[in-house]
Parts: structure tokens; C-alpha cells; sequence
């Protein structure tokens, strides 16, 4: 394993976790994403990559710690999957959180490295392997696997429950009216034009954007709606944990409360 | 070891069969190679009902032509290098009237040649671009950092062709049946190693930059390059 | 978003599926919501990797500013080539431990929007407009943050039938 120069951090999600670990399970694990859930992409990118390093300057981690070469897109493959492939899946658990290190916290699939790399290299997806192997061995950011845990008990992200959601969303339509005359928040209207879905923040802390949402439907005179069941979040942080698994439950519930409703388009919040 | 490469027998083989052979290799490898990325690809099922041949052409276009994509502006020195390094690597042995001649006597109609002196020049080109790629990975931090030894490797097998071929030529070095023979050896590794190292890179590009494309255009509505 | 489609199956989400962005550009462009007033100063943007690279909307985001706004500040790079605000992906979720990453990683952003000398930044995406108003505190930028929906709702015209003030001011012309 390759040294990198990296502040510790500690994070019980990470740290905790990865002492639980035997090394069958290691090994199953990237066995299992590598071999069966990927295929062409994963293997072509891997094998395509000329190791020229044209990608780095497009990484703002890259240029924000002052051109560290570990910071490159390229050695962020480099560090993990490469990692993995050359010591034949078999890898310690001192690895497996550095590869967590990097994927969740060092990328923010964000793609830009793709738009400069010749061969268009999908890196960001390359690193959302590395997050489907770190997820399943649970070794996953505390925070961030806490959100995912939030969508599997409550369905939404910040362990909103759906009585609370129907609760905010009845006060705030109070307030709305003092600044909009008859203003409305109305759930579960059948056939309306457009659901609104709403950042579950947007139920806890940041109520003030939801009712700006509705002066905003109120004032153009938008035939909108939003489901007072669950399925009103739009969040999906199972995604960045890389539990396919719940993404998939959460995205269908979503979609299946816009169809219950029968709208036309779904609008989700900025 | 020059006394086994001048052997007779040896000489034949390398002149004779083994051409045929890592002809042979290099087509058919490169062949497998493509149809399993295809059912790889198809396995991957995200791929092909993607894939746009509008966006995929506008992708490899802005790539293959210099300075066409941000990243060949913003790095001009690499543009440069990497586009004299291909073009005269391409160019040079399928054009070159020695090498015409020999598909005459095999196959009895030859392409359109190039002069002598030019193709000495495209070689050198290719030596020297290669020698840069090289300092490259000695020094610059972020490749040097993602290098192995599969890198210099990979780089050889694709100089070495010129480099023997261009000793030949001048008569430099060996006498010029070994050193003939060493460069069509050397043009025989680089055929067999291309399906199976990173240099297939030369196959893969138009893949990966079609999918890429197809999905920063169709599905993304912006730009790749 | 398209991962998530794309795993239940569906090469495109089954219902039309709008961005906010779209949704205010169309209401503006269609003259559903009418612009009364412009915000004073001058105002940049950032481009959310998620609804500009991931989705094409960047000149979407600069129409609607410039609309609302009286001075739009370019930033460089811009639109898809822009930077990510490095809260990208969930990392603005990973709590006090990794605040360090976005803070140390958002130099680039940071540096970039300074130079625009802009006041006021408009970020529509909540990793995004969370993550900066962290990062001008961190590099004590005078600046702020915010979003389009605030944008609208501080510019856009409201009917008079809808203003509550309007009523009270009849309920006293009938007095
Ligand atoms: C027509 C097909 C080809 C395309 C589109 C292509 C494209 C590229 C690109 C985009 C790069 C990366 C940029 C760079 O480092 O300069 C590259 C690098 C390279 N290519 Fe090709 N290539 C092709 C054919 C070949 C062939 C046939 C060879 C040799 C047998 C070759 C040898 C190399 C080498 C050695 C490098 C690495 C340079 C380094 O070490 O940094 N390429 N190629
Ligand atoms: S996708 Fe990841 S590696 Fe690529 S530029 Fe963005 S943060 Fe850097
Ligand atoms: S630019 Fe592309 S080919 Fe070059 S090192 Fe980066 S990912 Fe690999």
C-alpha cells in the first residue's frame, strides 16, 4: 500500500467499522463490484487510462492543496481500484478506509475531470465503484451513513417523520397568508400540473425556503401539489453512500407518489 | 544472442511466419478485444441505449483535432508533442517505400508512398516526442506519481520500432541484416503487444469517447470538451 | 437523479422531472411571474455540478439573474468548465469531522468568486449556497448567498388581489 500525506480524521462510521472487518468479507465485497456489478465501463476505463495525467488540473482539490500529485483524479484511481486490481482483492482494512478517505471525502463525482481527459475517462464513476465497495463493507462516513439510515426509517433524509412533514407544512401555510392573501399549500391534489418535492430541510431547518416555494406557485398561479404521504423528499443520500439498494426504494417511492397524484411533472427543490 | 538472430533459420522465422503471425494477433486480438468490451458494455446495460452517434462524432472530433477541446488549448506544449507523436507513428510505417515494396511483392499493389527523407524526419519525430513522454514521467509530479513499470514498457514497445528502424536505415550501429532484422522483430512485438496492453488505448479511445460524448450531449445536454 | 432512475430500470424518469431552474426560467420567460424590482449590486453565480454540468442549465441560471438582477458578474471558468463548490456528492453531509476538506478544497472556488468582486452569490442547489456561506465565513469574504427562489420571491411583482396589506387597505376604505 502507498503512503499518502493526509490530516487524520477521525470518523467512528470509518474507523469503528473498519476494525469489524475480516479480510473474506474484504475480498468478497470488491470481488462481487468488480466482477459482477461492473462491467465494460469499469474495465475499459481501467484499462484505457494511459496514465498521462492530463486529468489533474481539473480537479479543484488537486489545485487547492497546491498540486499534490495524490490529488489528481488519476491517482485517486490510482490509490483505490488500481490498488485493489494489482494486490488481487486482497486488501487490509487500513486500505479499505483509505479508499473510503478518497472517494467520499477527496471526490464530489463531479465530472469535470471527464471533460479533460482525452480519452473522456469517467472517473467520477470509477469512484462511485470504490463507494459501492466501502459501502457494503459499512465502512462509510458516520454523517453521511446516518442520512441513509434517516431514508430507510422515515423515508426522508433528516429523520423527518411523515406527521411532522403534514405538521410544518400546515404552519407554514399559516404564515404564508401574511404575506399572501388566501395563500395555499395544497396536499394531494389529484391531476394538479406539478409536484412540488421539497429538500427535507426544507421541513426542519429551512422552512423559510418552502413557504418562499409557495409564494412563488401562489403569485404565478401554479396548479401545484405536494404529497402528504411519504415520497415527498426528494433527497436521495443512499445514492452517495453507494446502498443501491435504498436509493432504488427511495427513488421509486418518489416517483410513485407523483403517480398516485397523476401530476404532469415533478419539480424538485433548488 | 546476434549469432541465434542471424541464424539462418531464425531469419526466415522472423521475416517469414512471424509476420504473418503478429499480423495475424494484432487483428484478431484486437478483435476479441472489441467484441468483449461490446458485451461487457452490454452487460453494463447504462451504456448503448445512450449512445448518440451525433454526440459521439462531435466528441471524437474535438479530440482528434488539435486544440479543438479546453484541456488541448490549456496545455499547448502536450497538444503539440502528443499530435506530432501520433500522426508520424501512424503515418511512417503504413506509407513508407520500404515497407510499400514489401506489400507489392506479397500483395501486388502498393498505397501512396512518402519520400525518403520526410519519413527519416517523422521518425526521429517519434523518437524524440517518445524521449519527452519519457522525462515526463521522470519529472512531472502528477505522472510521475500514476507511473509503472508497465508505462515505460508500453512506451518502448512503441518506439523501438523506430528506433531500430531508423539505425537500419543509416546503417548505424549493427550491420544492417541484423539491425533490419532486430526492427522487424521490434515491429512484431508492438502489433502483439497492442490488443493486449494499454496500447490498445488505440481502440478503446473511439469507445470511450463515444459513450462519454453520448452522455455528456444527449443525456447531459453539454459539452465534453 | 439519473443514477437512481437508471437503477430502477427507466432510461429516462418516468414522469417529467424538473429542475427548479427550468421551472423559474419557464414562469419568468411564459410572463407568469412579472419582475418588479432588480437587486442592487453586483451578483455571480455558481453552476451546481448537478443542474449544469449533470444538467446543461447554466444560461438558464444566467437569464434569470440577469432578469432580477442590475449587474451580472461572469465567473471564470464558467458553465460546465466551472468548479465544484466541493460539497458535491454528499461531502457538505459529513459533519464537523471532514469540515476541514470542503473548507481547505473550496480555496479554488473561493479565489474564483472573489475575483468577480460580486456581493451577492446565487447558488441553486443546497449543497452548493450551505457550503459557500461556510467558505466566505471561512475566508471572511464580504459576500452572501442565495437562491433563486429568494431572488424571485424578493423581485417578483404580487398581484394586488394577492397583497395583504392591499386588503387591510380596503377593509379601512370601508370603514
Ligand atoms: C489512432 C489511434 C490512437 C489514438 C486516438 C491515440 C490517442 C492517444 C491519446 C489521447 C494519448 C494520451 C495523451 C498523451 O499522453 O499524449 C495517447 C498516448 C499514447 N499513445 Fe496513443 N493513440 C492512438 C494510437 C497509438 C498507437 C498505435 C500507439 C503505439 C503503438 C500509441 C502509443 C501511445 C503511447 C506510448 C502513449 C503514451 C504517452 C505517455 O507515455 O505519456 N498510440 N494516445
Ligand atoms: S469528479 Fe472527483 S476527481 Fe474528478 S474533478 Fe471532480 S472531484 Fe476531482
Ligand atoms: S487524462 Fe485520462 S488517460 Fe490520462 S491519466 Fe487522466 S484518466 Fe488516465
Amino acid at each position: 500500500m502507498i503512503k499518502v500525506e493526509r490530516r487524520p480524521v477521525s470518523d467512528p462510521g470509518i474507523d469503528e467499522n473498519a476494525k469489524k472487518l475480516t479480510p473474506e468479507q474484504i475480498e468478497g465485497v470488491i470481488r462481487h463490484v468488480l466482477e459482477k456489478e461492473s462491467a465494460g465501463r469499469l474495465r475499459t476505463f481501467v484499462e484505457t487510462c494511459i496514465h498521462c495525467g492530463l486529468c489533474s488540473d481539473a480537479c479543484h482539490y488537486y489545485l487547492a492543496y497546491k498540486r499534490d500529485p495524490s490529488y489528481s483524479p488519476v491517482a485517486k484511481v490510482r490509490l483505490t481500484l488500481w490498488d485493489m486490481i494489482r494486490r488481487k482483492y486482497r486488501v487490509d482494512a487500513e486500505s479499505i478506509k483509505m479508499y473510503a478517505r478518497i472517494s467520499y471525502a477527496e471526490c464530489n463525482i463531479c465530472k469535470r475531470c471527464s471533460m479533460y481527459c482525452p480519452f473522456g475517462i469517467d472517473i467520477a464513476y470509477l469512484m462511485t465503484v470504490v463507494r459501492r465497495i466501502c459501502g457494503l463493507l459499512g465502512v462509510v462516513p458516520q454523517y453521511l451513513q446516518d442520512q441513509g439510515n434517516s431514508h430507510m426509517y422515515t423515508y426522508s433524509q433528516s429523520w423527518v417523520p411523515q406527521d411532522d412533514w403534514v405538521d410544518t407544512a400546515l404552519w407554514l401555510e399559516d404564515e404564508l397568508r401574511m404575506d399572501i392573501r388566501n395563500g395555499r399549500i395544497p396536499f394531494d391534489k389529484e391531476g394538479a400540473e406539478v409536484m412540488y418535492s421539497p429538500h427535507s430541510l426544507e421541513a426542519k431547518f429551512k422552512t423559510n425556503l418552502l413557504t418562499n416555494i409557495a409564494k412563488i406557485m401562489n403569485v404565478a398561479g401554479v396548479d401545484w401539489t405536494m404529497p402528504s404521504f411519504d415520497g415527498w423528499d426528494s433527497t436521495n443520500q443512499a445514492m452517495h453512500v453507494g446502498d443501491y439498494e435504498t436509493m432504488g426504494m427511495v427513488e421509486r417511492m418518489h416517483f410513485e407518489a407523483a403517480m398516485r397524484l397523476k401530476v404532469k411533472k415533478i419539480i424538485t427543490s433548488e | 544472442m546476434f549469432e541465434f538472430l542471424t541464424s539462418p533459420a531464425v531469419y526466415q522465422f522472423i521475416r517469414g511466419p512471424l509476420v504473418w503471425l503478429s499480423f495475424m494477433i494484432f487483428i484478431g486480438g484486437n478483435l476479441y478485444k472489441f467484441l468483449s468490451m461490446l458485451s461487457l458494455a452490454k452487460k453494463d446495460k447504462v451504456v448503448f441505449p445512450y449512445i448518440s452517434l451525433k454526440y459521439s462524432l462531435r466528441s471524437i472530433l474535438h479530440w482528434i483535432i488539435p486544440f479543438a477541446s479546453t484541456n488541448w488549448r490549456k496545455r499547448p506544449g502536450m497538444t503539440v508533442i502528443t499530435f506530432f507523436f501520433h500522426t508520424c507513428l501512424l503515418v511512417t510505417p503504413v506509407f513508407l517505400i520500404a515497407h510499400n515494396a514489401l506489400i507489392k511483392e506479397s500483395w501486388n499493389f502498393r498505397l501512396w508512398t512518402i519520400p525518403e527523407t520526410i519519413a527519416d524526419v517523422m521518425t526521429v519525430v517519434v523518437i524524440l516526442c517518445a524521449l519527452i513522454f519519457l522525462m515526463r514521467r521522470l519529472v512531472v509530479p502528477e505522472v510521475k506519481f500514476v507511473t509503472f513499470g508497465t508505462d515505460y514498457l508500453i512506451l518502448s514497445l512503441a518506439v523501438l520500432p523506430f528506433i531500430t528502424g531508423f539505425l537500419a536505415y543509416h546503417q548505424l550501429l549493427f550491420a544492417y541484416e541484423l539491425m533490419g532484422t532486430l526492427h522487424i522483430l521490434a515491429g512484431e512485438l508492438m502489433l502483439i503487444a497492442i490488443p493486449f496492453t494499454r496500447l490498445n488505448h488505440m481502440v478503446y479511445f473511439w469507445f470511450t469517447r463515444a459513450y462519454t460524448g453520448s452522455e455528456f450531449g444527449a443525456v447531459r445536454h453539454t459539452r465534453d470538451y | 437523479m439519473y443514477d437512481g432512475s437508471r437503477w430502477l430500470g427507466w432510461k429516462e424518469p418516468p414522469i417529467t422531472y424538473l429542475q427548479p431552474t427550468q421551472f423559474f426560467y419557464e414562469l419568468i420567460r411564459d410572463g407568469k411571474l412579472k419582475i418588479a424590482r432588480k437587486i442592487e449590486g453586483p451578483v455571480t453565480v455558481q453552476d451546481p455540478c448537478s443542474i449544469v454540468r449533470n444538467r446543461g442549465m447554466g444560461e438558464m441560471i444566467r437569464d434569470i439573474v440577469r432578469a432580477t438582477c442590475e449587474e451580472f458578474r461572469e465567473v471564470t471558468p464558467k458553465l460546465e468548465h466551472n468548479y465544484c463548490c466541493t460539497a458535491g456528492s454528499g461531502v457538505i453531509n459529513y459533519g464537523p469531522p471532514w469540515k476541514f476538506i470542503r473548507m481547505e478544497g473550496g480555496k479554488v472556488k473561493m479565489r474564483q468568486l472573489q475575483a468577480t468582486g460580486a456581493k451577492i452569490v446565487i447558488a441553486p442547489c443546497h449543497s452548493c449556497h450551505k457550503t459557500i456561506e461556510e467558505l466566505i465565513h471561512y475566508y471572511h469574504a464580504d459576500m452572501h448567498v442565495m437562491f433563486i427562489s429568494e431572488l424571485l420571491v424578493q423581485t417578483m411583482d404580487i398581484p394586488e388581489a394577492l397583497r395583504v396589506h392591499g386588503e387591510k387597505q380596503e377593509k379601512q376604505k370601508e370603514e
